[in-house]
This record gives structure tokens, sequence and C-alpha cells, in this order.
């Protein structure tokens, strides 16, 4: 399987790819949500979307920061699992409601942003609403791309 | 986080428990192959949200040697490395299987065609068979909201030693 677009011919690729990479940097940089939160929503939106590259990508770094097996393991179906806080479970509620908003759904419920906003404020609701936004936008590239999945090693782009 | 209700502890429920074992049991015996019935099962609990069915069916791979990696990617197969040809064939069978709600068209000619490239009738048969037999285990434990994580793998695989 190869990428359908090669970004060592495409110039204009890897281009608009380090302005989206930037924009991801407040995100990044700040302490206002926990890394591991922000992963669990990278993954979710990511098997949602069904992105391989990003779904290899992010369960790696998870692993590589320490989280635990079961943990990655049961954020597919996450519900019933014993393992999310519940400010996590509020994220995993937006991050599923968010990335489901094609034709017809209803976009995010009022009970999800009550959810949302009973444990975090509005700095750390605007972290999670960037996070989710940022992951589907790299989840429209690399699915539409086919970009394969299996090479990523944590801590690859620093 | 309790279940809705104690399913196996009705009459009813104990009973069809029992049969959809049974069930169980002929299919881990059966035609096609366990491992590749595993990501069916893991891939159809994760599209129908059942934690106690991904926790038990994730746990029952890696227990029998399934792969980290694989695991991970079960979720988004399309473009991972880590499957064959007749497991992605029938993992889409899985994917158009289980999202029959409401949408008319059911699984598509392409990926039945796929799916015979790879097995034959029995197998064929098998792989149906193990479809609905994990959409109904997702169906109760779902709408039970039965809790995951407490499940061990080591007694189903027991069970299916003393059972050949």
């Amino acid at each position: 399987m190869t990428i359908r677009l090669n970004p060592a011919e495409v110039e204009t690729l890897p281009k608009i790819w380090k302005a989206l990479a930037a924009a991801g940097k407040p995100m990044q940089s700040q302490d206002l949500v926990p890394r591991s939160t922000l992963e669990l929503v990278n993954l979710r939106a990511s098997q949602i979307n069904g992105c391989s590259f990003c779904t290899d990508m992010h369960t790696k770094d998870m692993a590589h920061a320490g989280e635990q097996a079961e943990r990655i393991a049961m954020v597919a179906a996450w519900r019933e699992a014993p393992y999310f806080t519940e400010p996590e479970r509020a994220a995993l509620l937006l991050a599923e409601e968010a990335t489901r908003i094609a034709d017809g759904d209803t976009g995010v419920s009022d009970e999800v942003w009550a959810e949302v906003r009973k444990h975090y404020d509005e700095n750390q609701a605007a972290v999670l609403i960037g996070q989710i936004a940022m992951t589907n936008a790299w989840n429209r590239f690399n699915v539409i791309l086919q970009n394969p999945a299996g090479n990523y090693t944590p801590g690859q782009w620093g | 986080m309790e279940a809705r209700l104690k399913f196996r502890e009705t009459q009813i429920g104990k009973q069809f428990y029992k049969n959809m074992l049974a069930n169980e049991a002929v299919l881990h015996h059966g035609p096609a192959p366990v491992a590749t019935m595993e990501l069916m099962k893991i891939r159809a609990s994760q599209i129908n949200g059942c934690g106690h069915c991904v926790d038990m069916h994730v746990k029952d791979a890696a227990y029998a040697g399934e792969t980290s990696e694989r695991l991970a990617l079960v979720a988004a197969w399309r473009e991972a490395p880590y499957f064959t040809e007749p497991e992605r064939a029938a993992l889409a069978l899985t994917e158009e299987a289980c999202r029959l709600a409401d949408e008319p068209g059911g699984v598509s000619d392409e990926v039945w065609a796929e799916v015979q490239k790879h097995y034959d009738d029995e197998q064929a048969a098998a792989l149906v068979a193990a479809l609905a037999q994990i959409n109904a285990w997702n169906r109760i434990n779902v709408t039970l909201r039965n809790p995951a994580g407490g499940y061990d793998p080591a007694e189903k695989a027991k069970r299916y030693k003393s059972t050949p």
C-alpha cells in the first residue's frame, strides 16, 4: 500500500502539514488538559473515522507515555469500562458527538456539553474542541490519502 | 457500575445463554480460523460500542498470542500492514453486516465476492454465524450495560480445551 500523494514529490503537502502542526501547538504546549486525556480524544476520533495511520500513531504514543494496555484497548468501547475518570468520560462523549457531525446528525447535544462544562472550565473546553478539530483534520488527510500505517515510532516528529 | 439485569439469573436468560454458548463451541471447533473470528468479534463489538465484549475478545485474542499491534489496529485496519487478504475480507464483511440498521444495501456484492474469494461455503457459513452470534451478544450486553473489565480469558480457554 502506498500513499496516494507522495509528500516527497508534492511540495505543497508538507507545507500544509507544517501549518496544521503549528495550529496544534496551543493544545500541546499548555497544561490546561492532561496530555493523556487529549490522547484518548485523539484515539477515539481516529477510530470513528477509520484512520489507520492516526490510530497506529496514537496507540503507540499512549503506550510510550505509560498508558495502560487495558485503557488503550477499551477506548473504542469505553462506556462500561471501569478505567476512565468522569472528566475523561466527558471528553470522550464530546469527541464522539463532535466527530459524528455528518449529514443529518444533530451536532453536539446540550447534555454532552453540560457534562463537558461540569469537568472543564472555558479554557479547558476550548483545548478539547481544538484537539478534536485537529484530530479530525489529520484523519481527513490520512484517510483520503490512504496513508499506510505501521511505521510510526513515538517521538519521530519531536 | 452494575448490569441493569442479571440476565443469567433469569430462567429464560440461563437457557438462552446455554444455547448461545453451545453455538460458540460449534464455531470454535468449526472450519473458520479462530483468530480471524476474534478479529471479527472485536470489530463488531467496537462498532456496537460493547465494552463487555471488547474487553473479553481483546483478552481472548491476546491470551491466544495475538500481537498488540494487530489488536490496536482492528478499529482502523484498512491502511494497516498487519492483516492478510482473507482477514481483510472478513473484517469488511463484519463492518457491513454490523451496520445493517435502516440501510437497504445490507452486505454488498463486492464484499461478499471478497469473502468467497478467500473462504469456501463451510467457512463462509461459520463467519456469518459468528457475526450473528457476536451481534446478539453485543445487543444483550449493551442493552443491559454489562460492566467491562472483569473478564479472565483463562476460564474460556480451559473450557474449550476440555471439550474438543
